[in-house]
C-alpha cells in the first residue's frame, strides 16, 4: 500500500512539471510571435540580443520545453508500472481459466507476433479453473510473452545483421514460442506448471543475476521501465508460487511457473 | 462569446498557479486551495464549471461535491474531479448522488482536459449564483 501511496502522490509534482512545461510553451510562442513583430532591434536592445546570443536561444527554449515533456512522459510510465503492480493489492482470488488467460494475452500480442514467430501450445487439459488473481496472473503471461518476442526480434536483427541463417530454411521453427502448462500432483498437494520457451537471443550470463531486480533493463531507453520482471516474481510470489528460469545465449530462454492450487 | 469560468480548487498551490497559467487563455480561472475557501467562491461569484482536486485536508473533493450538490441542486453536473489517485469507491459514489461529470487522473493532458471542459459546459443553462 505504502508503494500504491508513493507512486500516486508523484502525480501531483509530475502534474505541475507537466503543465508548467505546458504553459511555458504557450507564453514562449506568445512572447515569440511578439520578439518577430518588433522585427529591427533599437542599438541598446541589438547589444543585449547579442550578448545572449538570441538567435540560439529561441531555438534552445522550444527544445528544453520538449526534453522535459520527456522526462514527465518517462516518469509517468514508471508511475504507471508501480501502480499496476500494487494494483494487486486490490484484486481478489478467483476461479479463472488458465489456458483462456494465456491465449487472451497471445490475442493482444497477435500484432507483434504476426506469422514470423511461430506459438507451439502444449495445454494439459486436465488444468481448468484455478484460484488466482486472473488480470495480475495475466500481466505476468503479457511479460513474459513480450519479452520472448523482443528476444526473438533481437535474434532476428543480429542474424540479418550478420547474414546468418543458421542453414535453417524454414524461419517458423527457428523462431518459435512454446507454452507448456501440466498439472503436477504429488503426495496430496497439486501444482500447476507454466513454461515458456522461446528461441531468442538468449540471456547473458552477467545479468542474469539482476533480472528480477526493479528498475533493472536492457531494453533502448524510453522502451522499458525495467519493472517487468520484477512485477512478475512480486505477482507469482503472492500466490505462493515460483518463477525461474534458463537460458543459453543464442539458443533461447525458457521461464517456469509454478502455481500451487488447491 | 463569453469565456467560460472555471473554478478550480486544490489544496496544492503549484497545482493552481499551473491550472490558471495553462488555461487563463481558454477560460476565466478562478482559483482556490481549499474546499472550504471554494464553496465561499462559489456563493460570491457566478461560475460555469467547478473542478476539484479530490485528496485535501478537511474536506475531500467528493466532499465538497457532496455540499453542493446540496446546495444547487438545479445546477447541471457541471462537476469534475481531478487526482493523482485511482479512481475509487468514493469517486463512484460522486458519480452516482453527487452529479460528478468526469473524473481526470493527474498528470492531467492539457488538451484532453480542456475538451472535457468544454463538452461538460454544453450542458449548461444553469449557473452557480
Amino acid at each position: 500500500m505504502l508503494t500504491a501511496g508513493i507512486a500516486h502522490e508523484i502525480n501531483n509534482p509530475v502534474n505541475f512539471i507537466n503543465s508548467g512545461a505546458v504553459s511555458l510553451q504557450k507564453d514562449y510562442e506568445d512572447l515569440e510571435r511578439l520578439i518577430h513583430a518588433v522585427g529591427e532591434l533599437p542599438p541598446d536592445a541589438r547589444r543585449i540580443a547579442d550578448e545572449i546570443g538570441m538567435e540560439e536561444l529561441l531555438k534552445i527554449i522550444p527544445q528544453t520545453i520538449v526534453d522535459i515533456q520527456t522526462g514527465v512522459n518517462r516518469t509517468s510510465e514508471i508511475v504507471k508500472g508501480l501502480r499496476n503492480f500494487t494494483r494487486l493489492d486490490a484484486s481478489e482470488l478467483k476461479e479463472a481459466d488458465l489456458h483462456e488467460g494465456i491465449d487472451s494475452t497471445l490475442l493482444l500480442l497477435s500484432h507483434k507476433i504476426k506469422d514470423r514467430i511461430r506459438i507451439v501450445k502444449a495445454y494439459d487439459e486436465r488444468i481448468g479453473f484455478i484460484k488466482c488473481y486472473p488480470g495480475p496472473l495475466n500481466q505476468v503471461f503479457m511479460n513474459l510473452l513480450n519479452n520472448a518476442i523482443d528476444a526473438i526480434d533481437q535474434k532476428i536483427r543480429g542474424n540479418s545483421s550478420a547474414g546468418e541463417t543458421h542453414g535453417i530454411k524454414d524461419p517458423g521453427t527457428q523462431y518459435q514460442i512454446r507454452i507448456l502448462t501440466k498439472l503436477i500432483e504429488e503426495e496430496g498437494t497439486a501444482q500447476v506448471k507454466i513454461v515458456i520457451t522461446d528461441t531468442g537471443a538468449g540471456i547473458p550470463e552477467e545479468i542474469r543475476d539482476k533480472l528480477f531486480d526493479p528498475f533493472f533493463t536492457t531494453k533502448e531507453v524510453g522502451k522499458g521501465t525495467g519493472l517487468g520482471l520484477s512485477i512478475c516474481h512480486g505477482i507469482i510470489e503472492k500466490h505462493g508460487g515460483k518463477i525461474s528460469f534458463e537460458s543459453t545465449v543464442r539458443i533461447g530462454t525458457e521461464f517456469t511457473i509454478t502455481l500451487p492450487i488447491e | 462569446m463569453e469565456k467560460l469560468t472555471v473554478l478550480y480548487i486544490d489544496d496544492e498551490e503549484i497545482n493552481l498557479r499551473v491550472f490558471k497559467s495553462t488555461f487563463r487563455r481558454d477560460f476565466f480561472v478562478l482559483i482556490a486551495c481549499s474546499a472550504k475557501e471554494g464553496l465561499a467562491i462559489l456563493k460570491k461569484e457566478p461560475v460555469d464549471i467547478l473542478i476539484t482536486d479530490q485528496r485535501m485536508p478537511e474536506m475531500t473533493g467528493v466532499g465538497l461535491l457532496k455540499e453542493v450538490a446540496d446546495i444547487y441542486p438545479d445546477v447541471p453536473p457541471v462537476r469534475m474531479i481531478i487526482s493523482g489517485y485511482t479512481a475509487d469507491k468514493d469517486i463512484e459514489e460522486a458519480y452516482k448522488n453527487y452529479k460528478l461529470y468526469s473524473f481526470v487522473s493527474k498528470p492531467w493532458d492539457e488538451s484532453y482536459l480542456k475538451g472535457i471542459i468544454l463538452e461538460a459546459s454544453n450542458m449548461l443553462n444553469k449557473r452557480y449564483e
